[in-house]
């Protein structure tokens, strides 16, 4: 099987995603690693070479939902919204705004999953080699517990999610289907409980924020996640993806 | 670095409501570690500069504390008295805990810890304790003499917990207060519909300014809901748009009244002026009778995000605490401005313990761990590269 980019570029209103000239994906110049990681609590923030990247999870999480695996991600907001802390971060940190790559609204994907369908995607003519985690692991932390384990080739991320009081959440995250178009949308739409409280709705937040960090900041293909959440997925997520590490999937 | 030291010093200094007693106690302490000081008067106020010389002819480290507090309030309205300085548990708790002393305490024992220790820090450092922090920094103007150097003012930006990480701010907001003025008719208060009641218009002029500024379209704050759920992290340096004060003019009592004033304290993010503010608060509010007066402007102040201070605090905090810091502004304008413009400094950053939305507030208290934290950052910026 082959990897996947965007046919051509997709624009929203914050940022324009363009087919990736080589493999993997990066994020106003700076690519995707755990390792580029400055900051994981409330969001998932980005820093190599004197670039930087904010609420990096949601660009990434619209891009895996829909199957992409290679892309070049780039900001394109002019006006600052100094209502935002990542906004006043940036300036702080003398940088522009299309340094913040998450919407405003705080929802996932801000019109990037619907544009991203709307101009479909394509394979790239390179081989795909899948990934799992490189070993099993478990810890828990004050905002809840995770166990990440590898799968092989073919499995995708397999996904149970329980954030808070609400349902489960059980799903697969295809590795060129990404998620079923219903749940997509779902996830698409759901808004940060930092702006709108905690309701159903968090939980779907959660699940693109987990698909954010697994696939797309940790580079996983396949493995089996079991998270259970009551504050910040981020500090379990991106904590895990380091711990674990990343090698080849092997064939069933 | 001993938790002790820390926790007594900042209990003697909240224990001592007025600055002259707290400078006493300060000096008392510093004297004891065998720092140098000078004690110059403004105002009638102490102002304290303690001095440790550095090993390398560089620019001075210059930390901006200060003596003074905010008023108590009335005492009724605290749940222990404010000038305890007790603690529980692992907090320490009294008025000028998280604004004031508590840093004070911070900064005073890892300078004295260095110096007892025999290491001369990297360059010379400066600990300033002013008598009106709360006030402006005015007293700022009688110091001289150590040249420009780079200021950290401590003040409380980071608070350690599961929802916080440290944070620096290398810029602070600038702030205008406005007048708003409505006139109004007179009319018998038993037949007020003939005339023009300006008091009828201040729910409406309220309603305005709280909807006009960003701020409450991602921050709504609700009556009864002090927001102790968002997180200092997002509020820090947010900008603000606050009434602070109202006076009706109706001496007489015997009508309604003819006038009516509102104060409201703007936070100024960059590019914005208080003439802009008003400008905008004029057209949304459409009031004929209406007019605003600027009564101050400080601007907003633009720190280097490339400052060695800066640089070398992303540094240290991640090694002490684990964490990269986040950026921020400072909410409100502190010392930045006056100290570029006196000429005392060439950059200024703002970090220190305690979670600064208990400042000014009743109940006031500060987590020792973050006093140790802050003490720690300041220590290792003071000695700077490993000393040999």
């Amino acid at each position: 099987m082959y990897r996947q980019t965007v046919k051509n570029i997709v624009k929203t209103d914050i940022l324009e995603v363009r087919p990736a000239r080589g493999t993997g994906i990066t994020l106003n110049n700076i690519p995707v690693s755990p390792a580029h990681v400055v900051h994981n609590l409330f969001r998932v923030d980005m820093a190599a070479n004197g670039y930087r990247a904010y609420i990096c999870e949601h660009p990434l999480a619209s891009l895996k939902m829909c199957g992409v695996h290679d892309a070049e991600v780039v900001g394109i907001r002019k006006e600052w919204d100094f209502a935002r802390p990542e906004d006043r971060s940036a300036y702080s940190l003398g940088l522009k705004p299309n340094a913040v790559l998450g919407p405003p609204t705080g929802r996932i994907s801000g019109g990037l999953v619907e544009a991203i369908e709307k101009v479909g995607i394509k394979r790239s003519g390179i081989v795909k080699e899948e990934t799992t985690v490189a070993k099993k692991v478990e810890f828990s932390n004050p905002h809840g517990k995770i166990i990440i384990e590898p799968a092989p080739v073919g499995t995708g991320l397999q996904i149970y999610l329980k954030f808070g009081q609400f349902d489960p959440i059980e799903t697969v995250l295809g590795v060129y289907s990404g998620l079923e178009p219903k749940l997509r949308r779902k996830v698409a739409g759901a808004i940060t409980p930092f702006l709108k409280g905690l309701t159903e709705e968090t939980a779907y937040h959660t699940l693109g924020d987990l698909i954010g960090d697994i696939a797309g900041t940790g580079g996983v293909d396949n493995g089996y996640v079991k998270v259970e959440v009551w504050g910040s997925i981020h500090t379990l997520t991106i904590t895990a993806c380091k711990k674990a590490g990343v090698t080849r999937a092997r064939e069933h | 670095m001993r938790e002790e030291d820390v926790i007594k010093l900042a209990q003697s200094l909240i224990s001592t409501p007025n600055v002259e007693d707290t400078a006493k106690q300060l000096v008392q302490f510093l004297e004891k570690k065998n720092i140098y000081l000078e004690e110059i008067s403004y105002e009638d106020n102490p102002v304290i500069i303690a001095k440790a010389e550095g090993r390398e002819k560089k620019n001075p480290l210059i930390f901006v504390t200060h003596l003074d507090v905010a008023p108590p309030g009335p005492e009724e309205f605290w749940s222990f008295p404010p000038f305890s300085g007790q603690i529980e548990g692992n907090v320490l708790k009294g008025r000028g805990a998280v604004k004031g002393k508590g840093g004070l305490a911070s900064v005073a024992v890892a300078l004295a810890d260095l110096v007892s220790e025999g290491i001369k820090p990297e360059r010379d450092v400066f600990l300033l304790a002013l008598p009106d922090g709360e006030r402006g920094y005015r007293s700022l103007e009688v110091i001289s003499g150590f040249g420009k150097g780079s200021a950290l003012i401590v003040a409380p930006t980071s608070t350690m917990s599961e929802w916080s990480v440290p944070l620096v701010c290398i810029s602070q907001v600038g702030r205008a207060n406005l007048r708003v003025k409505i006139r109004g008719r007179y009319a018998h208060p038993s037949l007020s519909w003939y005339g023009d009641n300006p008091l009828l218009k201040i729910p409406k002029i309220i309603s305005i300014l709280q909807e006009m500024w960003p701020t409450h379209k991602y921050y709504p704050t609700r009556p009864k809901e002090a927001a102790e759920d968002l997180l200092t992290a997002f509020l820090l340096g947010m900008p603000t748009l606050t009434p602070i004060g109202v006076r009706i003019k109706n001496e007489a009592r015997i009508h309604t009244p003819v006038e009516v004033e509102i104060d409201v304290c703007v936070t100024l993010p960059p590019n914005y002026s208080a003439e802009k503010v008003a400008n905008d608060l004029n057209s949304k509010l459409g009031l004929k009778d209406a007019t605003i007066e600027i009564l101050d402007e400080i601007p907003f102040f633009t720190g280097n995000p490339n400052a060695w201070i800066v640089k070398e605090l992303e540094k240290i905090i991640l090694d002490v605490t684990g964490y990269f810091p986040l950026y921020e502004w400072f909410p409100y304008p502190a010392a930045a401005h006056l100290m570029m413009k006196l000429g005392l400094a060439t950059e200024v950053v703002t970090f220190g313990p305690g979670d600064f939305k208990l400042s000014y507030r009743t109940d006031e208290w500060v987590n020792v761990n973050d006093l140790m934290m802050a003490s720690k950052v300041y220590r290792r910026l003071m000695e700077g590269r490993k000393h040999v």
